[in-house]
């Protein structure tokens, strides 16, 4: 730590215990939703750019950002299931903020 | 007749006063103490990076894994289950911001206002699941989810018009035309708390959209008071002679909602003036601590001929600040102790001292900041004891000073004084004072709507980043009346928290926060691709677009040495820092979109240490097997980890335990380069040191 008198962090504090994740679609997560027949019955790459379908190809696309239009259903619960799969995915990291022992 | 021993004496008959009575007793003799200090310092925290919308969408399904993961009973804090109510604050810039505010401030059960029955596997998802989407019809309140998913979220009513509709109709021509002069005459305490459509410009259709949208549907009144708790919310009331409805508070088991908002101008000045010294020290900054880095790692660091310009960074550590570190006993990274020399350095523009931008963090409890503008010795400041800020002057407003005839308006050379405080929520906006060309004043309270709008305001961002825009800044931002020192307040303007620190780590550790899972939304779709070291390789993670990550271990892009990928050019740099210093508005078309990605103001951010070895080695070394962490830098390590799972198909993810400084500043060592971190580079084969040794495994 690093004192700092923009936001007042100190170098007399205590360690700090930092998980970063990323928001990024995991390829793992993009292939098994790709192998759910009832989701992609043809069996194409549905996140892919070109060839995809909506509400998945190129996502995560660029949402707006800015707090004006509203979103679909569809984009909203692929945000859910991605973020839900990727907390559960690196759990084994993000559990330490927890103080819990990994693999337990 | 015997006498009674001391013990054996009656209580008195009088019961003992309750809390909520003594307060207030204490608040009318004058006692500031009296009133609740907030909460306690947080512990584990869950940061949110801003976006706009964005965040609190991908954020659904984050509460919604998180909330889903239950803790052994030895890890439970407050008796709660749910990993997700066993953060202590989830702080957040901007759009992370009101994610945090949708969650923490839901009345309803976690799992059903995020739905926590729906499926985690992709493989159990079913067509119908991935359609429905529906409000909580039988307590009439908006999910999470829904929310964001509210037809024509454009306006109060009458709504379901198209989004340019409240702007153009109500924002400007009305709420202008009707509420300036409204609150000209009423000293801005007119017709409510800045209540649209009756308050001026587009503040006050900002704050109404923020509490109608993703306040209202939670069941959270309008223009009510925040506190941390009902309990609390009973003692303030009492205290204050308001009602308990007066007051808002989270959910109880929830974590506190934590908002950083930046200070964009104060003491009326104008917003030019203002940010125009800014840029000009933070430019300088920047210069300044990358030739005395000396860096040499240009072109062609792996020797294929081709240089990839997202590799190169400077890594500011604190053993180049040597010389100052003699003079000074903090341990500071250099970036930051150039920054806070340059503001107080002789020459700037208007013969501005200790202007900077200012962080402030927002709870239900109070709000703060922990600024205090003191000048470094090595400044060339006479007095370093002197925490006056010296604000530049401008024409108009120097005719209004004398005007007006104050005193401080004499010599056209303003000082206000600024320290680090922190103020109870209801006590943080203080009653507007009319200053003739001075900013309006706004909201007469602190509510949870205008927290939230000061927070996420993307229009008034751009204001401070650009002075050209600053124009704007007077109408779009916030401007509320407020303490800048214990003793001292200002009208003040307050803009997006995340043109300061995007990932709200920075104020979050100072809270004192000790473990911390950063969520980083809003990436881009270009952060994996190839870059021209690898073309025909796999995708790589590009650095250069976690660069507000990067900034908190004191790493930043490099001034490039010829146009980049990203168009950002010398020249640009040159010419952007000639535009600031004159004030002239041509910043923009010079392209918003390099200056936004790098922005200079992240030179204040760096708090962590990447000094080589920095961190737990024993911790990171079983994340990534092949690599030696004593000879990485922690930053580096942490990237590392991310192309690792990425490689793997896994959610990129990454951890550090950054050490407290347990080893003195080696006072010998030398003003040696420092390498740039390459993202090529990988520890367990060669890697430079700080030192500038060179170490093979």
């Amino acid at each position: 730590m690093l004192d700092n008198p923009f936001y007042g962090t100190r170098s007399s504090q205590d360690t700090v215990d930092l998980t970063v994740v990323l928001m990024a679609a995991p390829t793992k997560w993009m292939r098994e939703m790709n192998a759910n027949e009832r989701l992609n019955p043809e069996g194409i790459d549905l996140f892919d750019p070109e060839q995809g379908v909506l509400p998945y190809r190129g996502f995560p696309y660029r949402l707006l950002p800015f707090p004006i239009a509203s979103m679909s259903k569809e984009t909203i619960n692929l945000c859910g299931y991605m973020g839900d799969w990727i907390v559960d995915d690196a759990w084994d990291l993000l559990q330490s903020a927890f103080e819990i022992e990994r693999g337990s | 007749m015997p006498q009674k021993s001391a013990d054996q004496v009656a209580p008195p008959s009088m019961p003992r006063p309750k809390a909520a009575y003594v307060r207030k007793q204490c608040v009318a003799a004058g006692r500031q103490d009296a009133l609740p200090k907030g909460e306690a310092a947080p512990e584990v925290a869950l940061c949110v990076t801003g976006g706009g919308l964005v965040p609190p969408a991908e954020m659904l399904g984050v509460f919604r894994g998180f909330a889903r993961k239950s803790l052994p009973p030895p890890a439970r804090r407050r008796g709660n289950k749910s990993a997700l109510d066993n953060f202590d604050v989830i702080s957040g810039a901007s759009g992370g911001y009101i994610a945090a505010t949708m969650y923490c401030y839901s009345k309803l059960d976690p799992s059903v206002f995020l739905d926590t029955a729906r499926a985690t596997r992709p493989r159990d998802i079913t067509l119908a699941a991935m359609h429905h989407l529906d409000p909580d019809v039988e307590h009439g309140r908006g999910l999470y989810g829904w929310m964001l998913t509210f037809p024509a979220a454009c306006c109060p009513p009458p709504g379901g018009c198209p989004w340019y509709v409240p702007t153009l109709c109500w924002a400007i021509p009305i709420a202008a035309s009707i509420g300036t002069p409204f609150r000209l005459l009423g000293f801005g305490k007119c017709v409510g708390p800045a209540c649209w459509p009756w308050a001026a410009g587009d503040p006050s259709w900002w704050v109404e959209f923020m509490w109608y949208f993703f306040l209202r549907p939670l069941g959270v009144g309008r223009g009510k008071f925040t506190a941390a708790s009902q309990e609390q919310a009973a003692d303030l009331a009492a205290a204050e002679g308001a009602a308990e409805s007066d007051y808002v508070w989270p959910r109880p088991q929830a974590p506190m909602p934590l908002g950083i908002v930046t200070m964009a101008s104060l003491s009326n000045i104008h917003p030019t003036r203002f940010t125009g010294p800014l840029l000009v020290w933070a430019l300088k900054a920047w210069n300044a601590a990358v030739s005395l880095a000396a860096i040499s790692a240009t072109a062609d660091p792996d020797g294929t001929g081709v240089s990839d310009p997202d590799t190169e960074w400077i890594s500011f550590n604190t053993e180049l600040s040597l010389e100052s570190n003699r003079q000074d006993s903090r341990r500071m990274g250099l970036a930051v102790r150039t920054a806070l020399k340059e503001q107080w350095a002789p020459g700037q523009p208007g013969n501005a001292r200790g202007v900077s931008l200012v962080p402030w963090v927002f709870t239900p409890a109070n709000a703060s900041t922990a600024y205090t503008p003191s000048p470094p010795r090595d400044s060339g400041t006479p007095d370093c004891r002197d925490q006056r800020m010296r604000l530049p002057p401008l024409a108009g407003e120097s005719l209004c000073g004398c005007l007006c005839g104050c005193k401080r308006c004499e010599g056209c050379q303003r000082t206000t004084l600024f320290d680090a405080v922190t103020v109870p929520a209801q006590r943080f906006v203080l009653p507007p004072r009319a200053t003739p060309c001075g900013h309006l004043p706004g909201a007469s309270r602190l509510s949870p709507e205008i927290t939230i709008a000061m927070g996420g305001d993307a229009v008034g961002a751009p204001g401070v980043l650009f002075p050209a825009c600053c124009e704007f800044s007077r109408t779009i931002d916030i401007s509320l009346r407020v303490k800048t020192a214990p003793l001292h307040a200002e009208t003040c303007l307050f803009t997006d928290g995340g043109v300061l620190e995007n990932l709200a780590i920075a104020p979050t550790v100072a809270k004192g926060a000790r473990r911390i899972a950063s969520v980083m939304t809003n990436m881009p779709s270009d952060l994996f691709e190839p870059t021209c070291l690898t073309p025909q390789g796999p995708p790589r993670l590009r650095v250069l677009k976690i660069q507000g990550l990067a900034a908190l271990f004191g790493c930043l892009p490099r001034v490039p040495t010829k146009q980049t990928s990203q168009h950002r050019t010398p020249s640009l740099w040159a010419e952007l820092c000639k535009q600031c210093a004159r004030f002239l508005p041509r910043v923009c078309a010079l392209g918003c979109k390099d200056v936004l990605e790098a922005s200079p103001f992240f030179v204040i951010n760096q708090i962590f240490s990447n000094d080589v070895g920095d961190y737990d080695c024993a911790a990171a070394a079983a994340l990534l097997p092949g690599v030696d962490p004593r000879d990485c830098r922690p930053f580096d390590h942490l990237v590392m980890q991310f192309e690792h799972r990425m490689a793997q198909g896994r959610a990129i993810a990454g951890t550090l335990k950054v050490r407290t400084a347990t080893h003195p500043i080696p006072l010998a060592a030398t003003h040696s380069p420092i390498p740039a971190l390459r993202r090529g580079s990988r520890c367990s084969t060669t890697h430079s040191t700080a030192r500038g040794r060179r170490r093979t495994l």
